[in-house]
């Protein structure tokens, strides 16, 4: 019994950590620049097919190399987003502006097609289906690397967001553009970087979730919703709401899942979502509605 | 002058349905008055997006939920025995009253909370339209749905279907020009400066999601009475973002938009079928542009157009004018 729940709640805490590095993208743009980026969930889909459709399965490039040209192309990717979709419509209303990220969605996932081919690619990844047993409970490999990445990525982006000259100019960017324009801050570059920086967050999110899922152009949409849920669930546009709702969001997922339904899951899960939006918008940590000058 | 001009649109529409109704059956082979028929009832769905988010400037991804709830009662009904001209009020009504539903607790969320919020009520119903099988079939859906006796009849369906569209066009345009339709804007563009002016913001946003979900049943029974069955992964919550592409790469606010976007993303990729999926890498491209370069859409670039030529042929003005203030 305890087992049980030890391995639903490491196994919730794995996938809400996907969840949490989606979200943390997702909110950094957010923040950054007022965009609610649709396409965000579509990224990690990107870095996925780059890894296991290019990295592996074409080049049969060894781990860590993988990762590293992955997390290049995504670097790229999100500069040309931050040139070719953000700057156009930077001026634009919200509504426009999130379906601008919306037709980037869908130029992404039916290029991935192009590409990659329509066929779901699979991945074993470099643990396979290797599981490790923890005070007796059996949990995947790959999901205590999910974690495990996680913690590592949080302390490396506190660490760079406080110590780090180009870090605080991310952070005075994001609380007000205009005076960090004033105090010397390229805010273009800076802004630029925010969109590089959520790319590569993203594309991790796809290498670390590739052995677990299949790798289809769908997936990006799915994880996209989860990634708004847990915005909304940790409070819309807080880091630490981000990290906290993705986590309680992969918990919920995977106790719910077995001891109430999993054929009602998404019901289950995007109704927690809808009252909280209903009861507490600002959910846990966020402010009251924020709307976009 | 505003009311002739009302007149004028209003005849035009009808006049352009009879053609087409006329002229379509001769002029086209049979599967592309299906994907004509298919395109009629994307229409019907766009137009009562564009109401909501055109017109009133709320976000709403509920417009698939809308659509599949429609469908759904519409096929219950009739197969609990409903004859289809009490099967279709009735579904176009309990739409209605589920799009009251939704808007009233939508009333305290704004911009992307109430986007979000109607993406999560859509997502619910596209899994409760596959779990709850007892009642909707399942992922198989529900087959035979008589409907009017004309299911896969695309011939026969045309002038119908031409007819509803031309009815709800005619309706979005009479509210456009109406009162109602100028508070609507009034509250898209400054809600607070319009409630200060009297414009009763609640019941106006729970009326626009009412007008929307209304629409959205009406081409769900459509669709139920064209194609005879209906599985759930038509009305899964993707589809939204379909008629949210329509109408804004149509042209947002305006009624010329959704008949352009329904025709761009139903009927355009029938002939550019050789494209494939190169088709909506280049339309996604396109929602893009749209937005950054023309944000009133086809439409306002038709009409900057046909302003011009009009222009050009009545007295032509020395150097150029410049493209309108593009609206939302």
């Amino acid at each position: 019994m305890a087992h049980t729940l030890l391995q639903l709640f490491l196994a919730g805490l794995a996938m809400g950590a996907v969840y949490a590095l989606v979200a943390l993208g997702f909110t950094l743009i957010w923040n950054a620049v007022g965009i609610v980026n649709f396409a965000q969930g579509d990224l990690v889909m990107l870095g996925a097919y780059a890894v296991v459709g290019s990295c592996v399965n074409a080049w049969h490039l060894p781990v860590g190399l993988d990762l590293l040209v992955m997390l290049g192309f995504m670097a790229l990717f999100g500069l040309a987003f931050a040139i070719f979709v953000y700057t156009p419509v930077r001026n634009a209303p919200q509504l426009s502006a999130i379906v601008a990220t919306l037709g980037l969605s869908m130029v992404l996932e039916n290029a991935v097609v192009l590409v990659w081919g329509p066929e779901p690619l699979s991945s074993a990844g470099p643990l396979g289906n290797t599981t490790v047993a923890i005070f007796g409970a059996r949990i995947y490999a790959q999901y205590l690397l999910i974690l495990a990445v996680l913690l590592l990525l949080m302390a490396a982006q506190e660490g760079m967001f406080r110590f780090t000259s180009i870090g605080r100019a991310m952070r005075a960017t994001a609380q007000d553009a205009e005076a960090a324009r004033l105090m010397g801050i390229r805010t273009a570059r800076v802004t630029a970087l925010i969109f590089i920086y959520a790319s590569m967050l993203a594309g991790v999110a796809g290498w670390l979730l590739a052995p677990i899922f299949y790798v289809s152009a769908d997936m990006g949409v799915r994880v996209s919703l989860e990634a708004f849920a847990s915005c909304i669930l940790g409070g819309f546009g807080s880091i630490p709401g981000a990290l906290i709702g993705g986590l309680l969001l992969g918990v919920i997922e995977s106790c719910g899942a077995f001891y109430i339904s999993s054929e009602y899951i998404d019901v289950i899960a995007f109704g927690v979502l809808f009252l909280t939006l209903l009861v507490r918008p600002e959910g846990i940590f966020g402010e009251p509605q924020m709307e976009r000058p | 002058m505003e009311h002739a001009r009302l007149w004028g649109r209003l005849a035009a529409t009808v006049v352009l349905a009879a053609v087409l109704a006329a002229a379509l059956p001769l002029l086209v082979e049979p599967y592309y008055i299906h994907v004509v028929d298919v395109t009629l009832i994307n229409l019907v769905i766009a137009i009562g997006l564009n109401l909501v988010l055109g017109f009133g400037g709320q976000i709403s991804f509920a417009q698939s939920a809308f659509f599949g709830i429609g469908a759904y009662t519409f096929g219950s009904l009739e197969a609990a025995g409903w004859p289809a001209v009490a099967a279709a009020p009735a579904a176009v009504l309990l739409t209605s009253c589920v799009g009251a539903a939704l808007g009233w607790p939508a009333l305290r969320l704004r911009g992307h909370y109430l986007a979000l919020a109607t993406l999560a009520f859509s997502l619910i119903m596209g899994e409760l339209m596959v779990d709850l099988d007892m009642i909707t079939g399942g992922a198989n859906g529900m087959m035979n749905i008589h409907g009017i006796g004309l299911a896969r009849d695309d011939a026969a369906m045309l002038p119908i279907l031409l007819g509803v569209a031309a009815v709800g066009l005619a309706g979005s345009m009479i509210f456009a020009a109406s009162p109602a339709g100028l508070r609507a804007r009034a509250f898209r563009d400054n809600a607070i400066a319009a409630q200060a002016a009297g414009v009763n913001i609640r019941a106006l946003k729970i009326g626009l999601f009412v007008a929307s979900a209304a629409y959205a049943g009406v081409g769900g029974v459509c669709y139920c009475a064209l194609l005879g069955y209906i599985s759930p992964d038509v009305f899964a919550w993707q589809t939204t973002f379909a008629y949210l592409a329509m109408v804004v790469v149509g042209g947002l606010g305006n009624n010329l938009g959704p008949p352009l976007g329904a025709a761009l993303y139903t009927l355009v990729p029938e002939w550019l079928r050789f494209l494939q999926e190169a088709y909506f890498v280049i339309f996604g491209s396109v929602v893009i542009v749209v937005i950054a370069v023309v944000p009133g859409g086809m439409a306002g670039l038709v009409g900057w157009l046909f302003g011009r030529i009009g222009r050009a042929i009545v007295h032509s003005p020395p150097g150029g004018r410049p493209a309108p203030e593009a609206r939302r």
